[in-house]
């Protein structure tokens, strides 16, 4: 078995861009959006868009540009980020398609997010560690993890796998996952968080009550066990009979990332950990 | 062919400088700064800020923001900070914001994008708060956060989440490209600008190039702001440095990096109070380097 972390044909990261372009797929026609430090979304929608959905649109964070095809760069709000893009939205704009399904609803709109904390149930924090008044870590800010209750659905990313991001129970609930406080408040049409992926394998969401769910193991990337994976997470997954083992990114996918995305190497140079 | 302005010697400049615009900010302010994360954030005029010892200030941080709040914190000119997001992107946690909140040296309202879009929204237009949608109820952040209130929807009767509008005092942004009388010209993202300019009491524009009446006037599709919000126009060659100002130059990542892991009162000293105003600021990166961040889009 080779492992993807130490595999000299592919970057971890490349792994993970590959992995989240073929989940975009889904959503041709659709609309997406990825936020701030999101080399890997970023490089994600670029690949989905030259391979699995020519028709979706993406939105590259708070600098607003909507389809860039420019290489990649670190900061989503770059102006390099302009090249190739169909137009460039300010904050308003945003906003309002953010919470597009309130005006109508024929097309999915879609969160590629992170989170400095993500729980069992898939809510998400990015407020603080630790008791709100008294902080152990106080995060960035909530920013656009609001729209968590508007947005169709929402796939997470991690950078780390480890057990101060997977906690049982999140300690600030910056965007809500399949609760039962999801259940009683958050309109049906928003169905929340989908899947997550992170530097160890791909998991998604099983009802385990009436109202809420637990995040499950769907594939692991080669050479990562199951043992590792529920070592590293902080409360118990829900395990299949079945997990597979995460694809390897194709030949196509990792010329058209080396060449057309990523020319200056910037998903080998991000620190993923597993 | 030009109009003829019969009066046109009345229409006046709105030519301020650095120490007339920073002038205008007042200790407990209400002050909004535009740009997003390393980008188009008016630094020179914060920078001045600073060295003027502007206290208690209520910092509106943009929708992202990064250094400029940072900085206000860490060199004690902020009492209260309403959040969207502070950080610094692929570079981590924003530090002097991050310590000054752990140890309660600040107040914090927690808002997010709704809160501080749709808050400048109503701001705008004098509508008295924001009506948000059903599902919020099911997050943190209206109930942490005591700014959030909750009222009856008189039209179905049911409980909803409201948050206040939002006006700043004074709003400072950098642009690429403005006129004297305040007519602006992006080259890049807009963001929250534009907003930022209808919702507050006072605007300020620090520019890298001042511009003709007669250029905005020869295409006034690319003017991004009307001058009738504006209420000092201040020309600030890398104004935004170490930010970027999109369309003219790159963000200086490197001098943001060093700003991130270093103490903050050497850098006050070296970069803000040690020099007497920005030309001098500017001469401790040399031309080289500073031609070097240039990049046209």
């Amino acid at each position: 078995m080779t492992d993807a972390h130490n595999n000299p044909d592919y970057a971890i990261g490349e792994l993970m861009v590959s992995a989240i372009a073929r989940q975009m797929g889904n959503h041709d026609h659709d609309w997406a959006a990825v936020g701030a430090y999101s080399q890997l979304p970023m490089a994600s929608m670029k690949l989905a868009r030259m391979i699995y959905a020519p028709n979706m649109w993406w939105l590259a964070g708070g600098g607003g540009a909507i389809n860039s095809t420019s290489k990649l760069v670190q900061s989503t709000s770059d102006h390099r980020v302009m090249r190739g893009a169909e137009y460039m939205m300010n904050m308003e704009d945003i906003v309002d398609i953010e919470m597009w399904r309130y005006n109508r609803g024929r097309e999915q709109v879609v969160g590629v997010v992170g989170g400095i904390q993500i729980d069992r149930q898939g809510s998400c924090n990015m407020v603080a560690v630790g008791d709100y008044e008294n902080p152990k870590v106080r995060g960035v800010g909530t920013v656009g993890l609001a729209f968590g209750v508007s947005f169709t659905l929402v796939y997470f990313f991690t950078m780390h796998h480890n057990k101060q991001v997977f906690v049982d129970t999140v300690d600030f609930v910056s965007s809500v996952g399949h609760t039962k406080k999801r259940a009683e408040f958050v309109p049906p049409a928003c169905i929340g968080p989908q899947k997550v992926f992170t530097p160890l394998g791909v998991f998604d969401f099983v009802a385990d009550s009436p109202d809420t769910k637990t995040m499950r193991v769907v594939s692991l990337h080669p050479g990562v066990t199951l043992e590792e994976v529920q070592d590293k997470t902080g409360f118990d997954l829900i395990i299949p009979d079945n997990i597979a083992e995460t694809d390897a990114p194709s030949e196509l996918e990792l010329t058209l990332i080396r060449d057309e995305i990523d020319p200056d190497g910037i998903l080998k140079t991000l620190r993923i950990s597993r | 062919m030009d109009p003829i302005f019969l009066n046109a010697e009345k229409r006046q400049s709105k030519l301020g400088t650095l120490e007339d615009a920073a002038a205008m900010i007042k200790d407990g302010h209400q002050l909004a700064f535009g740009g997003v994360h390393s980008h188009n954030g008016p630094m020179a005029l914060i920078r001045q800020i600073i060295r003027q010892g502007t206290k208690d200030l209520h910092m509106i941080a943009n929708v992202s923001a990064g250094m400029p709040a940072d900085i206000l914190i860490g060199a004690n000119c902020v009492d209260t900070v309403t959040v969207c997001y502070v950080g610094m992107e692929h570079l981590g946690f924003a530090p002097r914001f991050r310590k000054a909140a752990e140890e309660k040296r600040i107040n914090i309202i927690d808002g997010d994008e709704i809160y501080y879009v749709l808050g400048l929204k109503a701001g705008a237009v004098g509508m008295p708060f924001v009506p948000h949608p059903p599902g919020h109820e099911a997050r943190d952040n209206p109930i942490f956060e005591k700014t959030y209130k909750r009222t009856t929807d008189p039209y179905t009767g049911k409980e909803i989440i409201v948050s206040p509008a939002i006006q700043p005092d004074v709003a400072i942004i950098h642009v690429p490209r403005a006129d004297i009388y305040g007519n602006v010209v992006h080259l890049g993202s807009v963001v929250a600008d534009d907003l930022l300019a209808k919702a507050s009491t006072h605007t300020i524009v620090t520019c890298d190039e001042i511009v003709t009446n007669d250029s905005i006037r020869a295409d006034p599709r690319r003017t991004t702001i009307p001058g009738h919000y504006i209420d000092m126009v201040v020309q600030v060659p890398y104004g935004a440095h170490p930010l970027s100002c999109h369309g003219i130059y790159n963000h200086d990542e490197d001098h943001i990096k060093s700003y991130v892991k270093g103490d903050i009162d050497a850098y006050l000293q070296e970069y803000v109070f040690g020099v007497k105003d920005h030309f001098e600021y500017l001469e401790k990166f040399g031309i080289e380097h500073l031609m070097g961040l240039r990049e046209q889009i």
